[in-house]
């Protein structure tokens, strides 16, 4: 029982510490990617409604706060992982430059929002536009 | 006239409280990520909590005596303990997840945060849990949780393409985006929202609250066949409506926010502020039934003096046992651990729990000794059984399932 016990807590040890493998920093990158994409739609539509009148303050910063945040994981995730070869470290470098530009847009429009600036909601949520269907290129070709 | 007034707001209390955290985190998070794809799920499990909290009502009305107290005497205190173990501890974090979901509301209203309003939130909840009665405690919160229509309200109004969904729940296989796996484990998830245990040990425990004889049969039965599917249309419409807004963009939901905003976008502020509203009844009325289900089981699993029928302090261990419960769920939400996250693995786990809860209502719903003529029919133990299996299955599949998927991301 206690080998098997020791065997398990063994496996979980070596898992954790064992070097990153390309298909692991990939499956990182595709998760991060997806989260950032979730992120920077569910931006773009709260400013959408926002500027419609559709929604109030709390709210809307509740769900950007939420989705920045999101962002900011992801990006850590990626920054945290170890770069295992050539390849992983071009789609680092591809990728990590789209989420910090989705992360800049999503605070901008929640600085929009609370300053009720309609001119700098607009143009935030349409650099939204852009970025979500770069990530959303980025993803197919991960998939 | 009386008895039909009693009889409405009785399926109205059954729609606006059949939503809780869970399924409004799975109807969410699947109809973004598959559509209508698993809507099957829900008919299959509103079946299913049809079936077994008829059972369990029925028992209540009979015998006068709530079926855990049954399962003990029935089936002897060693297989008793293990369904005890197993509902209390899945119990406890839906509870967590439940107060977790009330603050998740409150932070919606105010974008303050959630963590800020876990402990006023449960001692608000202790609050009523003591000083509420049974019967206004269950119909204010019941009734309050009918906000959620406006999920209804707003699937109609974004003016979806109805054909395009009435495909996806015609052919029920994963979108070239999804693999089988995760399918599978959302409609795991999804099968244990809708058949979470704590919904059967309240219902019959609530059932001796009120106390309720065999002339109070059809009352139960007109609340499970007509109420839980009316609620179960208000997931169906939560799906829908992430389904519609947030699938054609590849967003994932895992927030109550993002379930929130098709709402505020079909049906503007004032929709908004109700569906708000729906969160916190459906989530507070959610955390009073867990917090009193934890209560029950225990308490009837010892012999102890139990309910909202007695004073707190004839039944001094039952509610140290409520309070208890809710000081651990607070506990595990001020560990920082993310509410929707405790949502996840709580219906997770209330998949592989299912079986030691239904199994024991399914024997003890075939003794004469307890139910006399009104034990189960053939038919009944036909779909009984057959409900057993495909709890067997969702039990022994949801641990693979979860590790398989990574919780299905």
């Amino acid at each position: 029982m206690l080998i098997s016990v020791g065997a398990v807590l063994l496996a979980l040890v070596l898992t954790g510490v064992w070097p990153e493998t390309p298909g692991q920093f990939r499956s990182t990158v595709e998760t991060s990617v997806q989260d950032a994409l979730s992120s920077v739609g569910t931006a773009h539509t709260t400013g959408q409604t926002a500027l419609r009148g559709n929604a109030f303050g709390p709210y809307e910063s509740t769900v950007l706060e939420d989705a920045r945040r999101s962002v900011a994981t992801a990006i850590t995730d990626i920054v945290e992982s170890e770069v295992p070869d050539q390849d992983s470290r071009r789609l680092r470098d591809e990728v990590l430059p789209l989420l910090q530009e989705s992360a800049r847009l999503i605070s901008d429009l929640g600085t929009g929002l609370s300053e009720d600036d309609r001119g700098a909601v607009s143009a935030a949520a349409e650099g939204l536009v852009g970025v979500r269907e770069r990530l959303t290129a980025v993803l197919g070709g991960l998939r | 006239m009386k008895r039909f007034l009693a009889v409405t707001l009785g399926i109205l209390t059954a729609i606006g409280g059949f939503v809780d955290i869970g399924d409004l985190v799975a109807n969410g998070e699947t109809g973004a990520r598959f559509g209508m794809r698993l809507a099957w799920v829900v008919v299959v499990g509103v079946l299913g909590i049809c079936l077994y909290a008829e059972m369990s009502g029925r028992v209540a009305a009979v015998s006068g005596r709530p079926v855990f107290d049954l399962v003990r005497e029935r089936l002897g205190a060693r297989v008793a303990l293990a369904n005890l173990a197993g509902s209390y501890l899945v119990t406890l974090l839906t509870l967590s997840a439940e107060i977790g979901g009330v603050a998740l509301a409150i932070q919606l209203a105010t974008s303050v945060h959630y963590l800020l309003w876990v402990p006023i939130a449960a001692f608000v909840l202790w609050v009523v849990l003591w000083k509420v009665k049974f019967e206004p405690m269950e119909r204010v919160f019941g009734l309050a949780g009918l906000a959620l229509v406006v999920f209804v309200v707003a699937l109609i109004a974004l003016d979806p393409p109805w054909g395009q969904l009435g495909d996806q729940i015609a052919n029920p296989v994963p979108p070239a985006t999804e693999d089988w796996a995760t399918y599978g484990f959302f409609a795991v998830a999804l099968f244990a929202a809708a058949m979470t245990p704590y919904e059967v040990f309240f219902f019959s425990s609530g059932g001796v609250e009120e106390k309720w004889t065999r002339r109070d049969l059809v009352i139960s039965r007109v609340n499970v066949f007509i109420g839980f599917p009316l609620g179960g249309v208000l997931s169906l419409a939560v799906m829908g409506c992430a389904a519609v807004v947030y699938e054609p963009l590849g967003v994932h939901v895992d927030t109550l926010g993002q379930t929130a905003l098709p709402v505020a976008m079909a049906v503007g502020k004032l929709g908004l502020v109700v569906v708000i509203l729906g969160f916190f009844a459906a989530t507070f009325g959610a955390a009073l039934e867990t917090g009193l289900s934890a209560g029950y089981t225990v308490a009837q699993y010892f012999g102890w003096q139990w309910g909202k029928l007695v004073r707190p302090r004839q039944a001094a261990r039952f509610h140290t046992v409520v309070l208890i419960s809710v000081l651990l769920g607070v506990a595990l939400l001020l560990t920082t651990a993310d509410p929707i996250a405790i949502t996840e693995y709580s219906l997770v786990f209330s998949a592989v729990a299912l079986p030691l809860t239904y199994l024991p209502i399914l024997i003890v719903a075939n003794d004469r000794d307890y139910l006399g003529d009104h034990v189960n029919s053939p038919f009944t133990n036909v779909l009984g059984v057959t409900y057993l299996v495909i709890i067997l299955v969702v039990a022994v599949a949801a641990v693979p399932l979860m590790i398989v998927t990574g919780m299905g991301s």
